[in-house]
Formats: C-alpha cells, structure tokens, sequence
C-alpha cells in the first residue's frame, strides 16, 4: 500500500524554537498561551509562551473574522458618510498566524469563509481580515469527553481550513502542507524540515485511530439530516422546554454567524455598527407590526436545529456544526444538542 | 436511592397521578459530569427521572413567569415546583411582584446542604473517568476509574452557598428535610465586605476589569427568575437607553442597571454566576446591594409571602443622612 | 472590493401623502450622484434598504418602475422606529439607498401571457412598478390580456389613487377597484378582494397571477385561485420580513433553506408549498 506522503514533511521537536523564530520574521503569531491556560490566543512572541496540549479555546476563533462588534460605516451630521471603507486604520504590514488551532475551529472558518467570503456579495471586513490571516492547525489526539466532531463529519485531523496542519509524533511533528499558502509558509522554513517516511506515517496513523477511539460516534449526521425534512414533527413541542432563550450556544459556537445593524449617534455624527445576534432571543424575527414568524421558543429551538443541520447544507452543502460542544459544556440548564439529536433519531 | 428523592418521586407521582398538578418542574441527570438538569413532568410514570443531590443547582422559579404569564395558564392550571432555599425567596418574590398566585403551585419544599460548585471539583478530578458519584453529610464520594476519592463538602460549594442563611424553604406545601445542619445567622458576605474595604479607584478597577469579559449573551438576565420584563431594557429602541455593543461603555451601563433592578429583589441564588460562559463574578455586586439593603432597611426579600417590595414603600424611619442640605455644605 | 454596507445618498424631492390615515406616505427620491443612476438598475418586484442615518435601515419595496426614468418611488408606512424618522423627513432631505436587492416579479416568463395582478392594501407597491412596466408603451405589446384587482379597507386607505383612476379609463387593461366599506361618496363596486376575483373570473389559460397583500388576504385569495384552476406555479406572491443586511448573511429573514432577501422577495407558490409555513 503507498502511504499517503505528498505535501507531509517531518520538523524535529528540537528544531521548533528555529522553527517558531523564522516564521516570526514574516508572520505576527497568535496562538494558546501558557498565561490563559489555552482559554484563548494571544499574540505569542516567544516559542515557550505557547501551550500547545490544550482541549480548546474558551471563545471560539470566529471573533478574529467576524468580532462581536464591528464598526461598518461612520456619517457625520449632515448625513454625509465620512468612513465606508473596511477598517483601513487596520493596516498590516505583516500576515497573521493562527497557530494551534483545533481542526474543528477551522472547519468552522470554511463554513464561515462559505457565508461571508464566497457568497456573493463577499463581506468585505471579513474578507480584509480572512486575506491576512494563515491558519495552522494541531491535530486532536487528547480530545474532551463533550467533543463528538466525528458524528457531523468532522475529526480531529479535518483538514478544511486549515493551510497546515501540524501531527504530534514521538519526538518530531509531521506537518502537512494543505494550500498554496501553507506552501509559501514552510518554503520559508525548508531548510528546517526533513522528509516523511513510512514509520512516521504510521505513527500519526496510529494516533488518529486512538483519538477517533475515544471520540464516541454518537450519531450519523447524514440521517439526521434527512430526519428533519419533518418540519411539524410532534417532537418540537417537548425539547424547547428547558431552554431560557439566552444566547450562550449561539455566541459559543464557531459556525454561528447571525449578526444586526444598528445605528448609534454621537454629537457629532454617527456610526452603524454591527454586532453578534442569535435566532433565540425573541426580537429577532419581530416585525415591526407585532407580528412574529416564531413567536415562542419552540419555533426559536426549531429554527436553531434546522438552520444547522437541514437549511445550511441546501444552502452550503456543509452541516453547520463542528462538534466542538462548546454549546454542551456552557449551556446553563445542560440542554444538550447530542441528546437532542439522539431523541429525535429515536421518534417515529 | 437516598430517602429525600425517593419521598420526592413518590410525592410527585401521586400529585400527577391525582391530578392535583398538571406539570411538575424538578432535576433530572444531566449530561456532563457533576450536573443536573430541569425535567418538566406531565406523565405520572416520567416521576422516576427526578433526583436529588448537592448538584441540583438551577433555580427552576425562572420557568414560572414562562409558564404562567400572570396567572393565566390554560394548558397548565396548577404547577408543581421543586425549591430549595434560595429558590423558594425567589418564589415567594414572585408572588409578591403578582407574577405568580400562590394557589396556582404545589411548592415541594427541601432543605437544602448547600450545592457543589462543578467549577472548583472538576479540576481536581484530572479528566479521569467518573464511574459514579455519591454522598454523606459530610463528603461527596467520587468513584473514579483510578480509584475511589472523597472531598469535603464545604470546600467546593458555590460561593453564593458558603454564606447562605436561608437553605430551608419558608413557603411550601410539603418539607422534605434531608440532613441535621444548622442554619446560619444571616451576615454581610465576607468577600463583598473585603471589596468594599478597598479604596474606590481599586473597586471601579476591579468592576470594570471583571465586566470587560462580557459577550452580551443575556444569560444572567434569562436564568435570573426576577428578570421577567416582557421587553428588557437592553432591547428597548423606543427609546434606545444605551448601545448594543461590547464595548466599555454599553457593557457597563448594562451591568449596573441590571444590578439595581435587583436592589431589594436579589436573594442571592447564585443563578447568574453559574450561567456566565465568561466566569464573571456577578455576584460581588448583585450580593453588595443585598447586603446594603439589609444594612440600610433591615429587610432581606423573599421571607415571607405577605412582605412588601421595599423600595416600592417607605417607612418613617428610613436612614436618609445621603440626603443633603445646600445652605449648611454637603 | 466594493462595499455592500455602504448606501448611496439620495435626495427627497417630493412627499405624497397617500392615505387618509396619512401613516403611508410616498417619498419620490433621486440620487445625489448621477453615476449611481446606473449602478441602481432594477427591475420590478425588488426592493431597497433606505437608511436614515442615525435611526437605521429599513427594507421598502421600490414602487416606481425602472421605466419611470430620474426618481424611485418608495412607498413606507409608520410602523417603527426607522419608518416613523422617514415620515419626519422634509424634502430636501438625504436618505441612503441600498440596493437594488432580493429577485425580481419573472417577466420574462410573464412575456406571451395574460397577466393577472392581484394587491390589497399596504402591499400593492411593487405592484404598481410591475404594472407601470407592463403598460409602458413599448412593453405592452410583449403581453396579452392584464387584469388588475386592488382593494383596501376603505376608499381612503387606497394608495395611488391617481394612477388608478387612470388606469380604469384605459382600454388595454381591465381595472377593478374594491373597498371593504365603501363611503356615502365611493360609487365603484364594495366586497373583498377574493369574492371579488371569484366574481370576475378571469381566464386561468396561460395566465400568470401577481398577489401581494396583507396575510388574510392572501390565506382567502389562493384558495379561491385554485378553484378557479391556477396552478402553484403560475402564481407569485411577493413576501416581507424583518430584514437587515438584505445581502443573505445576518440569517434573519429565512424561510426554510430560502433567504426572503436574496432568494425572494417574489417566490411562487409552488416554491412556498415546499417550504416550511413560517412566515
């Protein structure tokens, strides 16, 4: 059998330090930090800030293309737009690294480059950020008990959007160059990295069946898929009922991307800003007549589960969920989108 | 089984049975370690999910105004509840703010040990498989897949917990007492009385560096049972009290109006806290102004079901010395 | 990249105001930039976001045709906070316009057919342009037989009333105009907007049906195009939602998998029947 080695390369855990030094010289690098515990990226300058067996970040990284606030146009008082442009004091010089990532979360910047990037008109904000940010990934071989990446065709080597990704081996990392950016990148680095052979393919093989092994297979997302073409499924009435309508999984979770438009005046002018909305609050599909197309949270519960497993792939082809369980672990009365999945695989 | 969940099960089954509830709001296992979850019951037979142990955290009043927008259910005419202590002062707020008819509830009542803090146990189980969990008056008994460990109670309640004066419901149709405890006398929270020792620049540094972590997410609204404003403040846009977003300013006036909304309404369940993705630590300021009302009108809320909402009245000798005279000087 | 935010300013020239309520109000508006003329190009059945700085943005049909060459049309009524500043407005005033935005009523399937344009109330905007353009004189001839019914609740809630009346006096178009509640001075036929298209009858043979009305309107009007023998896919109804980008990215105006935005405003009703009914 020829094992899979084109695009891998090997880079020696001792060569790391070099390593991490000259990408500096090209790219600013942002990843988990020993002072957080992994709760979140931050500009790392030194390779020995950086935690890299870590479960995942606390917030997920879809506040580096899309952040909570964003201000999309200033005006003055005279009505006259004085700023329209994507955030031009943001200027870089220098492209970012995203180093560390988990597959999943950048599965979920695919999904998100699907919503703001290929579908036209393309967001300019998010484009401008998404051009100058490279993302490199750390494949999972200690997942969380609450991960479950591999029941919505996810895993914990996912190579969607990531530009490089990164195995743990004994001693080495086997890197896997995936797009032409990821190419530039460790071209810039060759005289670090060593060929790939046989046995290490085998170890990084290895390593992913082990971390499959504990990521449970709870479900099969394509079933499920198909299982919510019954919209008025008796089923809906009982599994909203815990919910409070806040907005934890929504602002939680990385393919979540619902966003309002608001204006605010200064004394001087304006701006309008957008900022992070969720299908669960109940002013989100409220006309202005008093009329709402889903008026209580059973509709709000519906429309959450559908959006993610029914409508996205008809619009985008992809589920949106990464299994990440970040919805799982903060939801504050335990409403858990796997056991929901399971009871409704288990009605009529 | 402990005898407290097996008087509850079997209570709660012969009230739906009977049908003298239509609907009973209990705990059920959760999903993740060391949680429990609401179960709503409707089916006699469903009694057989309700737990109880130190885990039992939600504040289940929060469904009540849901359930019952002003008494007037048509699907649900009399609902059961499951309260602990600090549930039941919510209750009782409830009640007193006309949210809720006392005769629309059958209040299960429990005396309450105080609740584990997943929070601070979690880490000290290593991620190491939970096989089960069990309980004593005086331990929680983890059976781990590396062996069996035992951790003080008090050293992982919740903080809200540590200083609770009320764990025994006040208002309630039946008591189910589960241990030997003393109450404790009601006191002003050590950790809100260190924050106030500081010097006012030290407090608004720590409020606005706390605060800074907020995402608006609402949670500490929603999960809040005294939070039932058919149209929150924060929503409003006619008028629009304050901006939308996470920025410094709107996150600040969003945080203190909601704190004083709670003057005189907060009875310190700790809902807030536990719901905060962001760990932000709500209750430093939610329990200062507990503490400030007690100090200032000797009334702490939710005691009793025939008390007034205090800043809703007043009484002659109320302390008025922030009151000030111009022609003598501030 | 050009900025999809980013509206273009537009002067008010005119205010009309169209109801008795006089809580509808037509704004005719004209791009303060001539070079902006062009990169508007429209089509009936779509709509703008008109913005009002400081206030917001709201989604408007466009009621003016693409025919009506130098001035849009929009027709707002006050409902909210963004509608009730553009009531405000005094001519002269800059408005923003985003835009144009969602699909278009399908003319080019409408060529070779008879037209039947059904609209009550508020919702008739977007059909006043498709009628314009059908009726322009060039156009006409690419079409058959139009039939136009409009009602409101009573004589002074109808809007352009102007080019109704004008509209009865042509010949190469038939014209029913209804009220709910007629006055002592409405002379012309009373009964709502399905009996009367019942009464009417128009022929089902190779015509395409344009409804747009408030929901009971339409929950009484299919029904009885189906008697008559439409089928799903002639018929074309226009929908409204509460929107905010209008570009299919803020996820707030689904239907199902179909953004009212993008994917609509004007789907037919074979394509609603296969969508969830939340709306």
């Amino acid at each position: 059998m020829v094992k899979e080695r084109r695009g891998s390369v090997i880079l020696d855990k001792k060569d790391f330090e070099n390593f991490f030094s000259l990408l500096a010289e090209k790219y600013t690098i942002f990843g988990p930090s020993q002072d957080d515990n992994g709760d979140a990226f931050t500009k790392i300058d030194s390779p020995q800030s950086l935690k890299l067996h870590y479960k995942n970040t606390h917030l997920s990284l879809k506040s580096y293309f899309f952040p909570q606030t964003e201000t999309l146009l200033t005006f003055d008082n005279h009505m006259k737009i004085t700023k329209g442009k994507e955030n031009e004091t943001e200027e870089q010089t220098k492209c970012s690294i995203l180093f560390g990532v988990r597959p999943c979360d950048a599965t979920a910047i695919y999904f998100l480059d699907k919503v703001f990037q290929e579908s036209s008109p393309p967001d300019p904000y998010y484009v401008k950020r998404r051009s100058v940010t490279r993302i490199i990934s750390f494949a999972c071989t200690d997942p969380s008990s609450t991960c479950f990446c591999t029941s919505v065709a996810c895993g914990p080597d996912s190579e969607k959007g990531s530009d490089i990704i990164f195995f743990e081996l004994d001693g080495h990392y086997l890197v896997k160059q995936i797009t032409q950016e990821g190419e530039e990148i460790l071209e810039g680095v060759k005289e670090l990295l060593k060929p790939v052979t046989d046995k290490h393919i085998e170890e990084k093989d290895r390593s992913m069946v082990a971390a499959r092994h504990k990521l449970r297979k709870i479900f099969e997302v394509s079933n499920f898929v198909k299982k919510l073409e019954n919209f008025e499924a008796p089923y809906w009435e009982k599994l909203h009922q815990k919910c409070l309508g806040c907005g934890i999984c929504t602002y939680m979770c990385p393919t979540c991307h619902c966003f309002d438009m608001t204006d605010e005046v200064t004394g001087s002018g304006g701006r309008r800003v957008r900022t992070w909305d969720s299908c669960m609050f109940p002013l989100f599909t409220l006309h202005a007549s008093g009329h709402n197309p889903r008026p209580t949270q059973k509709e709000r519960m519906r429309q959450r589960l559908m959006h993610k497993f029914n409508y996205a792939p008809k619009i985008f082809g992809e589920v949106f969920c990464v299994g990440c369980g970040r919805c799982v672990v903060h939801c504050p009365v335990n409403l858990d989108l796997r056991s929901v999945v399971q009871q409704i695989m288990e009605e009529q | 089984m402990k005898p407290s969940e097996h008087e509850i099960i079997n209570t709660v089954k012969k009230l739906l049975a009977d049908k003298k509830i239509d609907l009973f709001i209990g705990y059920e296992q959760g999903t993740l370690p060391l949680r429990t979850s609401p179960c709503f019951l409707v089916n006699p037979d469903d009694s057989n999910k309700l737990i109880w142990n130190s885990f039992c955290a939600n504040n289940l009043t929060v469904y009540l105004s849901r359930i019952m927008p002003n008494g007037k259910n048509k699907k649900f005419k009399r609902i059961g509840i499951l309260c602990k202590g600090c549930d039941s002062r919510s209750l009782t707020g409830l009640i007193r703010e006309k949210q809720i008819k006392r005769e629309d509830l059958y209040i299960i009542g429990i005396s309450c040990q105080g609740i584990i803090d997943s929070r601070k146990l979690l880490p000290q189980l290593n991620s190491d498989e939970i096989l089960s969990i069990d309980e004593d008056d005086d331990s929680i008994i983890v059976k781990l897949k590396s062996g069996e460990e035992r951790f003080k109670r008090n050293h992982y309640l919740y903080d809200a917990c540590l200083n609770c004066a009320y764990p025994t419901p006040g208002e309630y149709d039946m008591l189910v007492r589960t241990a030997k405890y003393a109450p404790q006398v009601s006191v002003p929270d050590p950790a809100v009385k260190e924050f106030m020792g500081k010097p006012r620049e030290e407090r608004w540094r720590i409020f606005e560096h706390e605060l800074s972590k907020c995402i608006r997410c609402y949670a500490c609204r929603n999960v809040c049972p005294n939070c039932y404003c058919k149209e929150c403040f924060a929503e409003q846009t006619k008028p629009t009290w304050f901006g939308v977003t996470s920025e410094r300013s709107d996150l600040l006036f969003y945080h203190l109006t909601r704190i004083f909304h709670q003057a005189g309404r907060c009875v310190d369940c700790g809902a807030c806290v536990r719901a905060c993705p962001m760990n932000i630590n709500l209750r430093l300021f939610t329990r200062m102004l507990v503490d400030e009302v007690k100090e200032r009108f000797g009334y702490e809320p939710g005691l009793s079901i025939k008390e007034q909402s205090v800043l809703a009245a007043f009484e002659i000798d109320d302390k008025q010395e922030f009151m000030t005279e111009p022609e003598k000087g501030t | 990249m050009s900025n999809p935010y980013v509206p273009m300013p537009a002067k008010i020239d005119d205010i009309i105001i169209e109801n008795e309520a006089r809580d509808i109000k037509t704004l005719k508006v004209s791009f303060t930039d001539k070079d902006d003329w062009k990169r508007f190009a429209f089509m009936p059945g779509q709509f703008a976001e008109i913005s009002i700085f400081g206030a917001g943005e709201c989604p408007i049909g466009i009621a003016s045709s693409p025919t009506e060459k130098g001035y849009l049309l929009f027709t707002v009524k006050r409902a909210g906070l963004v509608t009730m500043q553009l009531h405000r407005a005094e001519r002269g005033e800059i408005i923003g316009l985003r835009g144009p935005l969602g699909n278009t009523y399908p003319l080019h399937k409408m060529e070779g057919h008879n037209i039947l344009i059904i609209g009550g109330g508020f919702a008739f905007t977007t059909l006043r342009a498709a009628i314009k353009y059908i009726i322009e004189e060039n156009n006409r001839k690419r079409f058959d037989d139009i039939t136009v019914i409009y009602g409101a609740r009573t004589p002074g809630e109808l809007i352009y009333k102007k080019e109704l009346w004008e509209w009865e006096k042509r010949r190469d178009m038939k014209t029913y105009i209804t009220v709910d509640r007629g006055d002592k001075d409405w002379k012309r036929r009373e009964g709502f907007v399905p009996s009367v298209l019942k009464e009417i009858s128009p022929r089902v043979n190779e015509t395409i049906a344009l409804v747009c009305g408030p929901p009971i309107m339409i929950k009484f009007t299919l029904p009885v195009l189906d008697e008559l023998g439409f089928m799903p896919e002639s018929i074309f109804l226009s929908l409204e939602m509460r929107m905010k980008c209008g570009i299919g990215k803020c996820g707030r105006c689904n239907i199902g998998h179909k953004y009212v935005c993008k994917d609509g405003p004007v789907f037919s009703f074979a394509e609603l029947q296969e969508l969830p009914s939340e709306y």
